[in-house]
């Protein structure tokens, strides 16, 4: 099971680390392709989110969820990804 | 007997494309496309996020790409294709041909078949290079690792085969279907770049050269992986299980570098075939690789996406014409089979 929480850490961890600009308090309304636009920051963003959250990400899974989604529903995807109800 | 990679000849064919081109010119033909509109948007987010990004690749089917009909027009653009690689790879070897004649030619393609073949077309290009008794024989279906396979081939010939060529086309354009909804071919489209390449082996050294050492392949039990699919017309690209095939491949990629026993050598320089960067990352991780080791690899993506088995060809040229006498080079290459190859080599 894995907790939303968590999830928005692991995501402000890696704009911390990489997009120092992006205010991270307000990720979750957010829109991931406003953020990420280059696809070896996007491969980053989810080898980063797998290691952090001990989680196989597909992302054929995901899908264009990855641009057209906020993070917010990412988060809520992810969870249900580590829920196994995805 | 020792066997050397005397030259490596990579021209770059076609129209060169960028993300942003591509995603316009499949936004104007989406407009045409007959699905529903729920369908058509949920597929253009699909291709947005696979263009995301600069990234840029050629496209040997010309500027109406995306207009290819019926079987005689992918087969034309299959033939005109080969046309322009075999003609772009004989300049190369005629801008500093070697001084013995082949004697043999190979050739190599996973997209088309027609007659003559790559290795016969090749020879009439290259006739003072190319004799009527050296063997000429064209290998298909190797999928993105049928030029290292095809190099492997050449390492096992018998000593008279003392110069070898190998041209390897891969015009991955003239198997798109337009038509088609199937997000399969539609990531085959956005994923590709046409490219070709060619290797001059010898059993001889020569300045720059690289001595060929284990060559080894390995295939797994993803034999759907990978595959080509059929539509009204023509073959397209076609994959299994959409969801997992990412997973799977990782999968299988990494049981057949334990099997082929690759083992960390931080100070090779590494040529991996470029399938996708998700697999390049997770690969590098695997080998112990800084990122810096991945650039050869990572950089060919940026500027011609993935030429099926033309790119691990580009990039070793890359990678050769910076090494220095001694460096130690390792190659990578998985496609369909499933296959995993791997080799190795000095720089003499």
């Amino acid at each position: 099971m894995i907790d939303r929480i968590a999830v928005l850490e692991a995501m402000k961890e890696f704009f911390a680390e990489n997009f120092p600009n992006i205010p991270r308090d307000h990720i979750e309304a957010m829109k991931a392709s406003d953020v990420i636009q280059q696809s070896l920051d996007l491969v980053e963003f989810v080898l980063h989110l797998e290691e952090k959250l001990g989680l196989e990400i597909n992302i054929n899974t995901l899908g264009e969820k990855l641009i057209t989604k906020t993070f917010g529903e990412l988060a809520d995807e992810l969870v249900a990804i580590g829920s196994g109800s995805q | 007997m020792s066997r050397y990679i005397r030259a490596i000849y990579a021209p770059l064919v076609g129209l060169r494309l960028s993300n942003q081109e591509m995603l316009d010119a499949i936004s104007s033909w989406f407009e045409k496309l007959e699905a529903d509109d729920a369908e058509k948007t949920s597929l253009f987010d699909f291709v947005r996020l696979l263009l995301i990004g600069n990234r840029h690749r050629y496209n040997q089917a010309g500027e109406k790409f995306l207009s290819i009909d019926g079987f005689a027009e992918h087969a034309a653009a299959f033939s005109r294709a080969v046309e322009e690689s075999t003609s772009a790879i004989a300049a190369e070897i005629l801008a500093e041909p070697p001084q013995q004649p082949f004697d043999a030619v190979l050739g190599v393609s996973s997209e088309g078949l027609l007659l003559p073949g790559i290795a016969e077309l090749t020879a009439a290009k290259l006739p003072n290079l190319i004799g009527q008794t050296a063997m000429q024989m064209d290998l298909g279906n190797g999928g993105c690792t049928a030029s290292v396979r095809a190099i492997q081939l050449v390492n096992n010939l018998s000593a008279d085969f003392r110069n070898v060529l190998i041209v390897v086309m891969e015009p991955t354009s003239t198997l798109l279907d337009p038509k088609s909804t199937d997000r399969s071919n539609w990531q085959g489209i956005c994923t590709f770049g046409d490219g070709c390449a060619g290797v001059w082996i010898s059993n001889e050294p020569g300045e720059g050269a690289l001595e060929l050492g284990k060559l080894r392949s390995w295939r797994g039990d993803g034999i759907d992986l990978i595959r080509w699919d059929w539509g009204s017309d023509y073959y397209r690209f076609g994959i299994a299980e959409r969801e997992q095939f990412e997973s799977r491949v990782r999968g299988q990629v990494l049981e057949a570098m334990n099997v082929l026993q690759l083992e960390k050598e931080p100070e090779a320089s590494w040529a991996i075939h470029p399938a996708g960067i998700m697999l390049l990352l997770s690969l590098a991780k695997k080998l112990g690789l800084p990122r810096v080791a991945l650039e050869p690899s990572l950089s060919h993506f940026k500027a011609c996406s993935n030429m099926s088995s033309a790119s691990i060809l580009h990039i070793l040229k890359n990678i050769l014409g910076c090494a220095k006498p001694g460096q130690p080079i390792r190659w990578l290459s998985m496609g369909a089979g499933f296959h995993v190859t791997s080799g190795s080599g000095i720089r003499v």
